[in-house]
């Protein structure tokens, strides 16, 4: 049953280290970090164990035992669990501690660091998935088919099972071509604030509605529309939620036009438009320098600029053998403030076993992070 | 349909060029010549984040601020970062007067928390830091309905149930202390957050200049290493975050 027995081990190690300095504190704060990992694995006839140990402790671990069509899994600190149903009754986005077990298309979920634990199969063409999340029962059954060049999904789920209440019923359909060009999803939840707590469905109304069909291939064309309604007031409730859009990609070149919300147009100028976003950019080489341009006018023009502004966006990268340089540049005009987003690096890849990388600013530039002179430099060994 | 086609494409291609060249010359933002009148404002989904005559703040002498007070149902609630369950509504604070313009980053607001029909938002036009939270504060910061507030940093290894803030009435901050630390070097990173578990809500995870700070932190910088006793202090009516040090 266990076969003959044998196993292999192997271990990798990671060093790195870092000094940042931020010139914006008076006086400058610098800061020297360091990490150092070893990362093991080891399998064998019926079993793979991986570990992940940073500084002294373990960081992360996961051991999986397999005989015939059993198989156990143990996690400590793992993304593990998300469920395969249409709609993702739970997913799970950070490392939890807890175990799995398969047994042919059966799975049972078992978290120590949330309270979930949830059975999941298959009987015949329908799935299933009966959950117990704190003190509430859930159960969810999929379905789906293919015919005449389309694919069918479809999902009912009732939360708190045992204190049965309309709010907590869920149904989900999608219909798609066979290579997604156009497709219908449908959303329908029992009450305006019904919610799936570990869900990434979000619900606003207890109607929701995704239309999109593409077509052309140079250029190629997106139009989409995306609603939320109540029954009480289905109409206005349409007119207020409803997104409509154009995406256009020609070789390099893209354009996106979004409307947010139909009710809100009251005039001509921009300021009259309610929320929209207009978009254009392109890519191009200019002295082996990869590029990219763009520019935005719209309403929320950013995350962090809620009010009507524009957009304007570059970066540069080229490689010169060992050497990388990257750089980019944004800046936000809105109503009443300006932001500049500037981030830039040097990578040094010509070692073997590392990598030395300097870095000034922020590059997350969805986010609240104008720039601030703050750098550093980072080194990453491996071997 | 293939001359419509050919023809629609050109009208984008059209659009395009007015868009990436015309624009950026003339500013779009320049031609609407957009402005407003000095006064201390909050702004958020209820109007739209443009300040009308309704959203001046008032001067507070009882509270030695600027006070407003907005009614709970007018705000805008969504799902949190890191959950359905948690309601997150979002403001901002506008300060101009004289040629000077300063605006709060936006600030978070726990629904479930609040738990009140109204938000008072309190600001303090002196202390404010242009894209920075510091100089505003509002009501719901100073409750812990659904979650208290903590320090998690280097110091004590994130490790968020070591790092309770308790509330300190006489300075009317929530303050953390970590006696006899053995620090080994001159800089810890930390944040001030919340937490049901696992950081969450994660828009309340505060660096001292943002909220929802992500992977940024605040600094606590030592002048010495060795034994020291650490506070960290957090003023929810200033956002304001102070560190102090007794080295020993």
């Amino acid at each position: 049953m266990f076969g003959s027995i044998s196993f292999a081990l192997q271990t990798n190690y990671s060093a790195n280290f870092s000094f940042t300095a931020d010139f914006s504190q008076n006086p400058v704060v610098t800061n020297f970090g360091s990490e150092f990992r070893i990362m093991g694995s080891s399998f064998g006839s019926g079993y793979d164990l991986s570990f992940s140990l940073k500084d002294t402790n373990l960081e992360s671990a996961k051991l999986v035992l397999k005989f015939d069509n059993f198989k156990l899994s143990l996690y400590d600190n793992q993304i593990f669990g998300t469920t395969t149903d249409p709609i993702v009754l739970y997913q799970i986005t950070t490392g939890q501690n807890g175990l799995e077990f398969q047994y042919d298309n059966y799975k049972l979920a078992l978290f120590n660091s949330i309270d979930l634990m949830y059975v999941l199969g298959n009987i015949g063409d329908i799935g299933f998935i009966v959950g117990k999340r704190g003190s509430s029962i859930d159960i969810a059954a999929s379905y789906g088919v293919k015919f005449a060049g389309m694919n069918l999904n479809v999902e009912g789920i009732v939360q708190n099972v045992t204190s049965f209440d309309v709010k907590n019923l869920v149904g989900f359909s999608l219909l798609t071509d066979q290579s997604q060009n156009w497709g219908i999803r449908y959303v329908f939840a029992g009450a305006k604030d019904t919610k799936l707590p570990y869900s990434p469905q979000t619900i606003n109304e207890q109607n929701t509605l995704v239309l999109w069909y593409k077509f052309g291939k140079s250029p190629s064309f997106n139009i989409y529309l995306d609603t939320y309604f109540g029954f009480e007031n289905p109409s206005k409730n349409f007119m207020d939620n409803t997104t409509v859009g154009l995406d256009v990609n020609f070789g390099q070149m893209y354009l996106n036009l979004k409307k947010i919300g139909l009710s809100d147009v009251n005039g001509l100028m921009p300021t009259d438009w309610g929320k929209f976003y207009i978009s254009a950019g392109t890519q191009f080489s200019i002295f082996d320098f990869s590029t990219r341009i763009g520019y935005a006018f719209g309403k929320p023009i950013h995350n962090s600029v809620n009010t009507i502004g524009e957009l304007l966006y570059g970066e540069a990268g080229r490689t010169f053998g060992n050497i990388s340089l990257f750089a980019k540049y944004q800046k936000i005009i809105g109503y009443y403030e300006e932001k500049d987003f500037f981030y830039s690096e040097v990578k040094f890849t010509g070692f073997s076993n590392g990598e030395v990388a300097i870095r000034i600013g922020n590059g997350d530039f969805n986010g609240n992070n104008p720039f601030v002179p703050a750098g550093g430099v980072y080194f990453n060994l491996w071997w | 349909m293939k001359n419509f086609k050919s023809k629609l494409f050109l009208l984008i291609v059209f659009i395009m060029g007015l868009l990436t060249i015309f624009a950026p010359l003339s500013g779009c933002m320049k031609l609407l010549n957009l402005q407003i009148s000095d006064g201390i404002y909050v702004v958020g989904d209820w109007n739209d984040w443009v300040p009308t005559e309704n959203d001046k703040m008032i001067y507070s002498s009882e509270e030695n601020c600027y006070i407003f007070e907005l009614p709970t149902a007018s705000m805008t609630f969504k799902a949190s970062r890191s959950g359905n369950e948690y309601s997150i509504g979002w403001y901002k604070v506008i300060y101009k007067s004289g040629g000077v313009t300063k605006v709060s980053s936006g600030i978070p607001v726990w629904k479930e928390n609040l738990n009140d029909d109204k938000l008072v938002i309190y600001a303090k036009p002196d202390y404010m830091i242009n894209g920075q939270p510091i100089g505003v504060g509002d009501s719901e910061k100073f409750k812990t309905t659904l979650s208290k507030w903590y320090v998690g940093g280097e110091f004590n290894n994130w490790n968020l149930s070591n790092g309770e803030m308790a509330w300190d009435n006489t300075n009317k901050v929530f303050k953390y202390t970590l006696k006899d630390f053995n620090a080994t070097k001159k800089t810890y990173p930390f944040k001030v957050t919340r937490n049901v578990g696992d950081w969450k809500p994660w828009e309340f995870n505060y660096d001292g200049k943002k909220y929802d700070a992500g992977y940024d932190n605040a600094t606590l910088q030592l002048e010495e290493t060795g034994t020291v006793d650490i506070t960290i202090t957090f003023d929810p009516k200033t956002s304001k975050i102070e560190t102090s040090v007794d080295y020993k």
